[in-house]
């Protein structure tokens, strides 16, 4: 069996307030998986690589919390797609999505942007490319932040949920893309596989939901 | 029940306390920019081959942010500052008949003390305090995080491009205002008394050595580098409420500016004194 590309163990968050949202949970996501976490507004979700204890390996190797030095990350292997979108406001959105693949990947500026501006097209967001993300609306922030993962082709995706509600065609896109991923998927909202296992953070406690299609 | 009123001694104390706060903010900021600049410096040696480009890229921005759009600015200071400067002196030598002394004193004042504080200063008011407001930003917002999330060390690419950057932009700087102050001066002292250009030139050539040129030189490099690791340190460090970023700001633009000031008078008496 592949080694689990996520494990948490006996991991305890603390969400916004300083209050704990998850008090030593434990569990697993394997390479390719596509799994939900789900849970109520402020259960914790967005802090998940912050334990303030436990552990927490990333291709079974330890993750230190903050410091984002770990051999996953430094290779482009994790995609992480916060709410806010975390692009540089100084770069355009094309950059911004180049830049991983230009840092991590050895990729000159040229075939950089070219892989950007593919993931942007799949995304629908080719006529904004040239634009700085504080020209776009939140939701395109994301949808960027999604194309700069994906032009990575991350071992695991820790995808957090839009900022507002997606229209369907931008959902669809969306999806698409995850769906098609060759990494483990995370996602803090119904993603790639609606009727999928879940992750469930409520209480302070998290559990597992195999396949809750009906 | 009221808590008791605080004894007098504990009152003197507290007092000793706030007394000492500016002292220790002014040593936390030194500090902290000395941890970044080992920091920078380690992430530079560190830098691949195929990264040097995007860094690369990153300080042209800088330098055209800091020295090529503060070049009006700069010559316009140095031009006048060099103008009065002279006029202020003239009064002074020509009182001992010592009028041969002008262009000898304007360039060690010049080239020595004024070039390299005064592009310090103007490098602060312009490109530390946007450094700061920056970095505090950017912090807040979560691209710092987003950015090591994604594989990109964030020392690397906003930290070591803003020192390198700064190092260029300041010793670019200052060479162009110690030319533009010594014109300045020049055409002034031409309009009150005898002086030709080559006269002038070869006064100056005597005045000056490869000593202070060097010392000149490594004081635009310190101030480079200084301004930037502060601004950036006191960005940095804000917490979660963008009320914070104005604090940062001014705080990085005053501690910047006593430690460009403190380090001028202590270069200047240790190698001049």
């Amino acid at each position: 069996m592949d080694e689990a590309i996520l494990v948490l163990e006996q991991v305890t968050l603390l969400g916004e307030a300083g209050a704990p949202v998850l008090r030593e949970a434990t569990a697993q996501l394997s390479p390719g998986a596509k799994l939900c976490l789900a849970g109520p507004a402020g259960a914790g979700r967005s802090c998940l690589l912050r334990p303030t204890a436990g552990r927490i390996l990333l291709a079974g190797v330890p993750f230190e919390s903050l410091a984002f030095q770990h051999p996953l990350i430094r290779r482009g292997g994790l995609g992480w797609v916060p709410t806010s979108g975390g692009l540089l406001v100084n770069q355009t959105l094309r950059a911004n999505a180049a830049l991983p693949l230009r840092f991590t990947r050895k990729h000159s500026k040229a075939s950089a942007e070219e892989e950007a501006d593919r993931w942007l097209a799949a995304l629908g967001l080719s006529d904004r490319a040239h634009l700085r993300p504080h020209a776009l609306d939140p939701t395109d922030r994301w949808m960027g932040a999604l194309a700069r993962a994906a032009a990575l082709g991350p071992d695991l995706w820790l995808v957090d949920r839009p900022p507002g509600a997606l229209d369907p065609t931008e959902a669809q896109r969306a999806a698409r893309v995850l769906q098609e991923a060759s990494g483990a998927v995370l996602t803090a909202f119904e993603g790639p596989d609606p009727g999928g296992s879940r992750w469930i953070l409520a209480a302070g406690r998290l559990s597992v939901e195999e396949s809750h299609a009906t | 029940m009221p808590p008791p009123a605080p004894s007098l001694p504990h009152r003197a104390l507290q007092g000793c306390g706030r007394l000492g706060a500016a002292p220790r903010k002014f040593l936390q900021g030194l500090g902290s920019a000395a941890w970044l600049a080992g920091l920078a410096f380690r992430q530079l040696l560190r830098l691949r081959m195929d990264q040097v480009g995007v860094v690369a890229e990153q300080t042209l921005l800088q330098v055209r942010f800091t020295a090529l759009q503060a070049l009006p600015l700069t010559l316009l200071a140095a031009l006048l500052l060099g103008g009065i400067t002279l006029l202020q002196v003239f009064g002074q030598l020509s009182s001992f008949g010592a009028e041969a002394y002008l262009s000898q004193l304007l360039a060690r004042l010049v080239i020595r003390e004024l070039g390299p504080l005064l592009v310090g200063i103007i490098v602060i008011a312009r490109s530390g305090t946007a450094i700061a407001a920056e970095m505090a930003s950017i912090q807040l917002s979560g691209e710092v995080d987003a950015l090591s999330a994604t594989g990109v060390d964030p020392v690397q690419f906003l930290l070591v491009p803003r020192v390198l950057g700064g190092m260029i932009s300041v010793f670019t700087l200052v060479v162009f205002f110690d030319a533009a102050a010594l014109l300045g001066g020049f055409a002034v002292a031409a309009l009150r008394v005898e002086l030709s250009l080559p006269f002038f030139l070869e006064a100056l050539g005597q005045a000056l050595g490869g000593r202070e040129l060097a010392i000149t030189a490594a004081k635009a490099l310190l101030f480079g580098a200084l301004v930037p690791l502060l601004c950036a340190g006191f960005g940095l460090r804000v917490g979660r409420s963008s009320t914070e970023i104005p604090q940062a700001v001014t705080r990085a633009a005053v501690i910047s500016l006593v430690s460009v000031l403190l380090a001028s008078a202590f270069l200047s008496v240790a190698l001049y004194g």
